[in-house]
């Protein structure tokens, strides 16, 4: 066996891997703490647990994030699998059509103008060449559900705004995808072909969403008899596995299916009353009370050791990178407020305080940082490749900071009992200014968790 | 090449555009994640399956997923241990933590008691016997008798990430399966401190027994102790701690601090994870005999609950299945000498475990069933602390450590091979089994069917 020669060159004795796993039962009560903080002070518990990552990290090398390349990778996945299907199963047909034609606009005007000002700053500022800056705004055009939908279920939005934005994410995760990657060829095959840009996208859509819910059907039909197994309720990640990598594998998008598979179980009394009941005479299971439990503390415990792991793994070795990251950030983040008001119009009647936090979410994730490290093969001058990929780790990095440092900053608006009201911050009112004349009379101070049932 | 470009580029130093370079050569890797994430499903349903197969066809589920870690690791190359870098051995522990605290939520004191004389006797025999007889097959190996102790002490315990799943899957009864639990837990206590007064001794060129003595006692009753008292400290925040939302995994996320604490204070964290499992389990009878628990807290303390409990087996079976295959994939077989020695290192050990089972439970006030004392000699697996005791000669610089190393592992792999097959064969009626059933003598002691006719 070789586990030696790992404990050998890693120097890992017994005592430190004690320590190893103290740390680890330690970070699982942390996560409960920075939940806590973040119901009292609305600080996200993100930027903690990214903290945690930056500080065992990069700044003082206790973990290498590049022995973790593999696993870390593996983690990212199943987080964000598991995320999306656990955010799925609390999603009803209702909202979800409420939600779509919203979600749709606010996700193509978010990625068109992110991507043009990436494009443009990256082609005239940094005179990078045009289509691999313009790769690099579609790389950046998305938002990341891995740090989207616990953050819009901490805040407990309103189920529509939830669903819009849980939606944006996930949608323009494929956007970004398939953009990005058919950039890249063409940068390898000095052209671009359109038909099947839009093939894959509407491939990547569509039939991921198919394959989700036939998979969710299929599972439902099943569930009760699995259930007589022992130990059998982590068989339903299980298969969300097996449906996720099925897709991927044949190229569409596994975060589609994910959500799409958590969205039919949650919905298939409907899909069975609507559609099945004429061919099927069995009555689909639910997953019960337990399960869903199950699921929601997986999530924690994924959630905590990923967003540690996106702290440890941002590499940021030269500082003009960071700053130019850091420039790019601040004006996705400038222009996401325009795209917000342009896009959630005041006829989807959704409240000021929920259209100021859907302005301040748009933080960078996984796809990015795994799209960019894909560019790196793809583009043929090594250095241009390396440059990119730093940019959009400091993006990602400071996109998740400014999205945690802004939320609190909203919250403070109505959340502060009335003697306090004075401290309301500037930041509040600048943007509660913003999104003044697209309100109906009374809708800010709407009650941040009236407009349904919370999301959470 | 554009200026700006040019001047981060200037900023770089070589090993970082190589890291890059290597980075670009793992982005194929990552688009190999939606697969990879795909048979990480596959395997759940694969171990479900192999479990059936094993409640029918007495087919273990072990060896199968260490013969699909074998076929993924070193056979087909897909996986090196190397990939998983240090995480495989944290891996390893928490698996052992948690199917340790796991085992301990199911055993009650009353069993305990009925077992402990019967387990330290095995515990101790078998320890010593193996010590003394890989040490006599060193001597006639030609190889220094210290070194051979050492490797003897290495191989002495059993595996409690391989036993405890073997014992809930056997019909065995609940004495014979808590005291094979118990030794698997108490070996590895013996295991540790003597290989390392070996080492020691052979560094230093002597030996202190009265400081080994105090090192297993300290490390048995400390742990125990901090195990017991953290379990009714956390049984009294427990109610609490529920208020919390998703706060399940809190509990094992405080074994694993209880763990930490006692590996690091250097007592044994395996045993204060399984006190505390048992003290979990045990809390109304700890608080109905403790007047100092009773004048501490007012309160009753609270149990773990069924939600709780349904959720750790499932984890457990979930650790377990990749346990088994990491286990497989990080079997090297390209050297055949030390494969070899294992192979009859193994044999000896297997058959010895005849007369060691014999001699420790022959006179057992309460006797134990003749299958029972069958199982519990074809129960006799090497594994995590073995593994890791062998790597550290070599890291210590001692000579033969890398031959050390390779032999211990080529017994973990043999020995759970054994274990898996010797498990159900003795189940039949075989020649195997009418042989261990006559080593045993089945006139003196009851097998289960005849203690049935005569209820």
């Amino acid at each position: 066996m070789d586990s030696t020669s790992q404990i050998i060159s890693t120097g890992l004795s017994s005592s430190k891997i004690g320590l190893i796993i103290a740390i680890i039962g330690l970070l699982i009560f942390a996560a409960h703490l920075f939940s806590s903080i973040f119901s009292k002070r609305r600080i996200p518990d993100v930027l903690f647990l990214i903290l945690i990552g930056l500080v065992i990290g990069p700044l003082t090398h206790l973990v290498d994030s590049d022995k973790l390349t593999l696993l870390g990778s593996i983690l990212s996945a199943v987080t964000l699998v598991l995320i999306l299907f656990e955010s799925g199963i609390q999603l009803s047909f209702n909202n979800l059509k409420d939600s779509f034609k919203p979600s749709l606009k606010l996700t193509a005007l978010n990625f068109v103008v992110s991507a043009i000002v990436v494009w443009l700053v990256v082609w005239l500022g940094l005179k990078v060449d045009p289509v691999i800056s313009l790769t690099m705004g579609c790389v950046l055009g998305g938002t990341a559900s891995a740090v989207v939908i616990p953050t819009v279920r901490q805040l407990k939005m309103s189920q529509k705004s939830a669903t819009i934005l849980i939606l944006e994410a996930a949608i323009g995760n494929v956007f970004s995808i398939v953009l990005a990657l058919a950039l890249l060829h063409a940068v390898k095959s000095k052209h671009v072909e359109f038909g099947m840009i839009f093939g894959d996208i509407f491939s990547s859509f569509i039939l991921a969403t198919l394959i989700g819910l036939l998979g969710a059907i299929f599972w439902a039909l099943i569930l009760d008899k699995v259930r007589e197994i022992k130990y059998s309720v982590l068989t339903t990640p299980a298969f969300v596995f097996i449906i996720y990598g099925i897709n991927e594998w044949m190229g569409y998008s596994g975060a589609i299916a994910a959500l799409a598979f958590g969205i039919g179980m949650a919905n298939i009394d409907g899909i069975y009353d609507g559609m099945l009941k004429k061919v099927i005479k069995k009555r689909p299971a639910n997953l019960n009370d337990t399960e869903r439990a199950l699921f929601s503390e997986l999530v924690l415990l994924l959630k905590t050791f990923f967003f540690v792991y996106v702290g440890i793994s941002i590499q940021l070795y030269a500082w003009q990178p960071i700053v130019i990251g850091l420039a790019i950030t601040v004006l996705l983040y400038a222009v996401r407020f325009p795209v917000v008001r342009l896009a959630i119009q005041n006829k989807y009647q959704i409240p000021t305080q929920e259209r100021m936090y859907m302005s301040v979410t748009t933080p960078k994730g996984l796809t990015a940082a795994v799209l960019a490290t894909q560019a790196m093969a793809f583009i043929p001058d090594v250095e241009t490749g390396f440059f990119i990929r730093n940019i959009v780790f400091s993006v990602i990095l400071f996109s998740i900071v400014i999205n945690s440092i802004l939320i609190p900053l909203i919250a403070r608006k109505n959340k502060i009992p009335k003697s306090d009201a004075g401290k309301e911050s500037d930041f509040s009112k600048v943007m509660v200014e913003m999104f003044k004349d697209h309100d109906q009379p009374g809708a800010l101070n709407h009650p941040v968790s009236s407009n349904s049932e919370v999301a959470d | 090449m554009p200026d700006t470009i040019q001047q981060v580029i200037d900023t770089l130093v070589t090993p970082e555009v190589q890291e890059m370079v290597q980075q670009s050569a793992n982005a194929e890797a990552s688009s190999n994640t939606g697969l990879t994430i795909a048979i990480l499903g596959l395997l759940i349903f694969a171990a479900h399956l192999f479990t059936e197969i094993f409640s029918r066809k007495r087919i273990p589920d072990v060896l199968l997923l260490m013969i699909i870690g074998l076929l993924i690791g070193p056979l087909f190359g897909w996986v090196k241990p190397s990939d998983l870098g240090s995480v495989a051995s944290v891996f390893t522990t928490i698996t052992l933590v948690i199917i340790l605290f796991e085992s301990g939520t199911q055993l009650n004191f009353n069993t305990l008691l009925n077992s402990i004389r019967g387990t330290m006797k095995l515990t101790l025999i078998n320890f010593f016997v193996t010590m003394v007889v890989v040490a006599l097959l060193g001597l006639i190996a030609k190889v220094n008798f210290l070194t051979s102790l050492m490797l003897g002490a290495i191989l002495g315990g059993t595996s409690s990430a391989v036993v405890i799943p073997m014992v809930k899957q056997l019909k065995i009864s609940e004495k014979g399966g808590t005291i094979l639990i118990l030794e698997s837990a108490f070996s590895d206590v013996l295991c540790i401190v003597f290989a390392w007064a070996f080492m020691q001794a052979i560094q230093s060129g002597s030996m202190n027994v009265g400081r080994v003595i105090g090192e297993i006692i300290s490390s048995f009753i400390l742990a125990t102790v901090i195990g017991v008292i953290a379990s009714i400290l956390w049984s009294y925040v427990l109610d609490r701690v529920r208020h919390v939302k998703n706060s399940i995994l809190t509990t094992p996320a405080f074994v694993f601090i209880v763990y930490g604490l006692n590996e690091w204070l250097g007592f044994s964290g395996a045993i204060a994870a399984l006190a505390f499992g048992i003290g979990m389990a045990n809390i109304d009878s700890i608080y109905g005999s403790s007047t100092i628990v009773k004048k501490l807290f007012k309160e009753h303390p609270t149990k773990l609950n069924e939600t709780e409990q349904q959720l750790f087996s499932e984890v457990v079976f979930l650790l377990k299945t990749f346990f088994f295959i990491y286990i497989g994939i990080s079997i090297k077989i390209d050297q055949w000498l030390p494969i070899l020695i294992g192979l009859l290192i193994t044999v000896v050990l297997f058959v010895l475990r005849i007369p060691i089972v014999k001699l420790s439970a022959n006179r057992e006030k309460e006797s134990i069933l003749l299958e029972d004392k069958m199982f519990m000699s074809g129960i006799v697996p090497k594994g995590l602390a073995a593994a890791v005791l062998a790597t550290i000669p070599m890291q210590h610089g001692i000579a033969g450590g890398e031959m050390i190393q390779n032999i211990v592992f080529a017994v973990i792999l043999f020995s759970i091979i054994f274990t898996s097959i010797l498990v159900p064969v003795m189940e039949k009626n075989n020649a195997i089994s009418r042989l261990y059933r006559r080593c045993f003598d089945g006139k003196k002691d009851p097998s289960i069917t005849e203690m049935l006719e005569q209820e």
